[in-house]
């Protein structure tokens, strides 16, 4: 067989392999972890969603991002690329899970993704409390255990913060809800509060 | 002393298991690296001794081992993928060697090339941190500028291709062919998700870099069926000693740098390395080589130190199981010192290993059922990719075993499809 021929039969064959991946890169996601499976997942691509907390840049010009995941716990986002993110943001990181001075992280190439709507996104209360000032006046999904039912409403809590529910439903003490309403504050006693307009109990 | 007793032992398993994983191709360091990790806390409750002794210990194993693969890896780099030179356009100075029956030869000057670059490496080292870390912090400059870095050195590799060839020019095109393909490949794979179905760490990197300078090398042994000649034992003669020196030192400086510019490997550190020191024969062209691929693995750790950056998997296994005190001043850090040990055990061990090694294989040369060594390494690297990242990595071997083909039915340098990390690096530092 000639060269010319090989050279054929390898470009042919680099073409099917190069568009199968990007034809499979367009379906295949990767795995979504969270903040306690960073350590089984060392090394691989993974993807990870949270509340931006803190965003600083390097002295090199390459971005951190904490990122508060569903459990309340921090994740530290590192990217080559500046993304265009504020405090507060919900977002999508897609990176490969490394270990950096002793700590966890995801190292990314500006793979980060604001999620706008955060309705579509069931918050939970250590996202709800370092950010108050975000969702003031949007409405919100947040999930909790019912204590201390009144005739206003409940106290919804996670064990570490706990919010005033408004609420015309009625809810069993200590059953897990999901509580969808509006977050507003209270100007008279300085606190936040959910004015519910639906409540579902799960658990 | 008993720090010091222990420190060596692990320098010695080091040097036999770096031994082990020079010998089987496709068995990369970073990839034995990432499984001693994976096991670290095993390995760490089993030893008897403290947490942060046992990790000093691991990574004095790791050193070690980096150390000695980059000498005895030579050995299946000459026997293993030789293609028939009548067939083939570009053919690797040492596989010509072994073709004429001077195998042997081509291992001896190897080893030499990487034990001059541990002695040259040592002699370079403060220099290395003065420059790249405190006072003059290069580094910085290097970052900044490094889609500049990346886009020479691209240029060098293509207009350096086919020099001294009448078809110069269209060996160029060629080259930047291969370049901008292997490019496109990475740009499209380095963020596909790949996991091992074992729950093992895994790389998009490992099963392009295996595809594309590994199987299609074996692949291409196959299809072309080179005839082996016997090959000579004797000691050979050194040659030029000033030479020899020549290549050690300009191997050992372009060493430096590819430990520390991403994207670029040994044998586009070997490019740099004949431009630092003028044109060579096969001989030198070895020596440099092999200098260049030792003193990247002894940079790479310095670079912990002297930068802070881990660049290489060995050197980030490393980073994870120490907390590393970087080198500020002109005294190194304890642990560095350390990690001088097992790299001196290393290197003085290697040499004589290596030849005798080398000697071994190449007096049964003949009786080697060299097909099928080919066929079971071939084997070996697809089952041992899979393992590691599973059905979509064998895509990604798949694809660039193909592209890696390219630059031999063309003639070109097989290093131009290092495009797949300086592409999507340089685009990376344009956005």
């Amino acid at each position: 067989m000639g060269m010319r021929k090989r050279f054929c039969i390898s470009l042919v064959l680099s073409l099917i392999g190069l568009i199968s991946i990007y034809v499979l890169s367009l379906y295949v996601k990767p795995v979504e972890i969270t903040s306690d499976q960073l350590k089984e997942f060392y090394g691989r691509y993974v993807r990870i969603e949270g509340l931006v907390k803190e965003n600083s840049l390097t002295e090199s010009k390459y971005q951190v991002l904490t990122i508060l995941d569903d459990k309340g716990k921090e994740v530290q986002v590192f990217s080559y690329k500046v993304v265009n993110v504020s405090i507060g943001d919900f977002v999508v990181v897609e990176g490969t899970v490394e270990k950096y001075m002793g700590e966890w992280e995801i190292v990314t190439n500006g793979k980060v993704w604001r999620k706008s709507k955060y309705q579509e996104k069931l918050l939970t209360l250590p996202q709800l409390a370092n950010f108050p000032e975000k969702f003031v006046g949007m409405k919100i999904k947040v999930r909790g255990t019912v204590k201390s039912s009144n005739m206003y409403g409940f106290v919804l809590e996670d064990g570490r913060y706990a919010i005033e529910v408004i609420s015309p439903f009625d809810c069993k003490e200590n059953s897990l809800v999901d509580v969808e309403g509006k977050f507003l504050y209270n100007k008279r006693n300085f606190s936040y509060y959910i004015l519910a307009t639906k409540v579902k109990e799960i658990g | 002393m008993d720090e010091f007793v222990f420190i060596v032992i692990f320098s010695i398993l080091g040097f036999f298991l770096g031994c082990f994983t020079g010998l089987i191709p496709g068995l990369h360091v970073n990839t034995l690296s990432m499984i001693l990790l994976a096991s670290s806390h095993l390995l760490i409750k089993f030893l008897p001794f403290d947490h942060n002794f046992a990790c000093l210990l691991i990574c004095s194993l790791i050193v070690s081992i980096s150390i000695a693969h980059t000498f005895v890896n030579i050995i299946p780099a000459t026997v293993l993928g030789v293609p028939d030179e009548d067939t083939a356009l570009t053919i690797l100075p040492a596989h010509r060697l072994l073709l004429n029956g001077r195998g042997y030869e081509a291992i001896v000057l190897s080893s030499i090339g990487s034990f001059g670059a541990i002695l040259a490496s040592m002699s370079l080292l403060f220099p290395y941190k003065c420059i790249l870390g405190e006072p003059l912090n290069f580094y910085t400059f290097l970052r900044t500028n490094l889609f500049w870095i990346l886009l020479s050195i691209v240029l060098l590799m293509i207009f350096t291709e086919g020099a001294g060839r009448k078809d110069k020019i269209w060996a160029s095109l060629k080259a930047s062919f291969v370049i901008l393909l292997s490019g496109l490949l990475g740009l499209l794979s380095l963020d596909f998700p790949v996991s091992s179905p074992f729950g093992l760490p895994s790389s998009t990197l490992m099963p392009l870099l295996a595809g594309l300078f590994g199987l299609s090398n074996q692949i291409n042994s196959l299809v072309t069926k080179a005839k082996m000649k016997r090959q000579l034992l004797e000691e050979p003669e050194m040659g030029n000693k000033k030479e020899v020196i020549l290549s050690v030192f300009s191997g050992s400086i372009a060493g430096a740098i590819v430990s520390v510019v991403p994207g670029i490997t040994s044998a586009i550190g070997t490019i740099l390395a004949l431009g630092l020191r003028g044109s060579a024969n096969d001989k030198q062209i070895i020596v440099t080589l092999s200098a260049v691929n030792t003193s990247c693995a002894f940079f790479v750790i310095s670079a912990l130190f002297a930068i802070s950056r881990a660049r290489s998997g060995a050197a980030l296994v490393i980073a994870n199981l120490l907390n590393i005190d970087p080198w500020k001043g002109l005294a190194p850090p304890l642990d560095f010192l350390y990690f001088l040990i097992p790299m001196v055990i290393a290197g003085f061990l290697s040499f004589p290993m290596t030849c005798f090694l080398g000697k071994f294989v190449l007096g049964r040369i003949e009786k080697i059922p060299y097909a099928l060594l080919t066929k079971i390494s071939i084997i070996f690297i697809v089952i041992v990719t899979f393992i590691f990242t599973g059905f979509h990595g064998l895509l990604l071997l798949f694809t660039s075993t193909a592209i890696g083909m390219i630059p031999i039915w063309v003639g070109v340098r097989r290093s131009n499809c290092m495009g797949v990390l300086l592409i999507p690096i340089m685009l990376n530092l344009l956005t």
